[in-house]
C-alpha cells in the first residue's frame, strides 16, 4: 500500500463525509428553493450578511471534494489535498457560523451543533494533513505498481 | 486520474471559488444604504425623505421601491417603483422628495390618509455572478387629512 494512502481513522472519515454530503446536500436545496434558513437571532449578524446559498454552495463543494478524496484514495498520489481541502473547508465554515451563532441571542443550539461538527471536521482535517505529508515526503513514482 | 476526474476537481474548484467570492466580496464593496427616513405629510403634500447612502465604485445597479399601507392591521403592498441605473463613486445629497423616492409613479404620488412605510433594495450588477444587494426598510410614516 502507498503510503499516503487514508488507512487509520478511515471509518471516521467516511462517517464525517456522509454526515457532511447529507447536510451539504439538504442545505444547499433548501437554499436555492428560498427557504429563509439564517435567522439573525439563531445565527447572528456574521452568518447573516452572507449569501445562504453561498454558505450552502461552500458546504457542498467542500464535502463533494472530501467524498471525491475518498473515492479516488491512494489511486492519486496528491488525493490527501483533496481530502484536506474538502474537510478544511467543511470545518472552516462551520467554525464560522459557530462563531456567528454565538453572537446570536438564540444562537445556543447553532453553536452547539456547528462547534461539534467543526471539532470533527479539524480532527478529519488534521488526519488529512498527515496523509498530505506522507505523500510529499514519499519517495516513489505516483504510485501505481506500489505494494 | 482520468480526464474526468481532472474535470470533475477543475468544476469543484470553480463552484467553490464562485461561492467564495459570493460571501468575501458583498454588497459594501460597491455601496452602502446607511438609513431612510420619510417624514410624515398631509394628503396632497409631497413627503420630505432622507435617504443616506454611499456609493464606493461604480457599478450598474438596479433598484426597486415597495411602499405598504397598514390595512386593517397588517401590511398590504400598495404601491412600488424599479428602475436601473449607472452609479458613480459619491454620497449624493440626503435630503429627497417622495415623489424622487419612488420616480414619480402615479399611485405612490397620491397617498391616501393612512400609515405606511417603504422598503428599498439596491442591487449591484444585477444578473451576473457578482449581483449584490442591500434591503431597507424606512420608519413608519403617516398622510394625515
Amino acid at each position: 500500500m502507498t503510503a499516503y494512502k487514508l488507512a487509520r481513522h478511515k471509518g471516521v472519515h467516511v462517517a464525517f463525509a456522509i454526515l457532511a454530503l447529507f447536510y451539504g446536500f439538504a442545505f444547499f436545496a433548501l437554499a436555492v428553493s428560498g427557504w429563509n434558513l439564517m435567522l439573525p437571532n439563531q445565527f447572528g449578524d456574521l452568518a447573516v450578511s452572507g449569501e445562504v446559498e453561498a454558505w450552502a454552495g461552500m458546504q457542498l463543494c467542500g464535502s463533494l471534494f472530501m467524498a471525491f478524496g475518498l473515492l479516488i484514495n491512494g489511486r492519486w498520489r496528491w488525493s490527501p489535498a483533496l481530502r484536506l481541502v474538502g474537510s478544511g473547508i467543511v470545518a472552516a465554515l462551520t467554525s464560522v457560523l459557530a462563531y456567528s451563532a454565538s453572537t446570536a441571542t438564540e444562537g445556543a443550539a447553532f453553536m452547539v451543533y456547528c462547534s461539534g461538527f467543526s471539532a470533527l471536521g479539524w480532527f478529519v482535517s488534521f488526519c488529512a494533513l498527515v496523509d498530505f505529508r506522507a505523500a510529499l515526503f514519499w519517495g516513489g513514482d505516483d504510485g501505481r505498481g506500489a505494494v | 486520474m482520468t480526464r474526468i476526474e481532472w474535470w470533475i476537481i477543475g468544476g469543484l474548484t470553480a463552484l467553490t471559488l464562485g461561492f467564495l467570492s459570493s460571501l468575501v466580496i458583498t454588497s459594501s464593496w460597491w455601496f452602502r444604504i446607511n438609513s431612510l427616513t420619510i417624514h410624515d405629510a398631509r394628503v396632497g403634500e409631497i413627503a420630505g425623505v432622507n435617504y443616506d447612502r454611499e456609493f464606493f465604485r461604480p457599478f450598474n445597479g438596479h433598484w426597486d421601491v415597495s411602499v405598504w399601507q397598514m390595512d386593517r392591521g397588517e401590511w398590504a403592498a400598495y404601491c412600488g417603483a424599479s428602475g436601473d441605473w449607472p452609479y458613480k463613486p459619491s454620497r449624493p445629497a440626503q435630503d429627497k422628495s417622495f415623489d424622487w423616492l419612488t420616480d414619480d409613479d402615479p399611485r405612490c404620488s397620491r397617498l391616501p390618509v393612512g400609515q405606511y412605510r417603504a422598503e428599498l433594495t439596491l442591487t449591484a450588477n444585477p444578473g451576473t455572478i457578482l449581483a449584490r444587494s442591500q434591503t431597507i426598510t424606512s420608519n413608519v410614516f403617516e398622510v394625515r387629512p
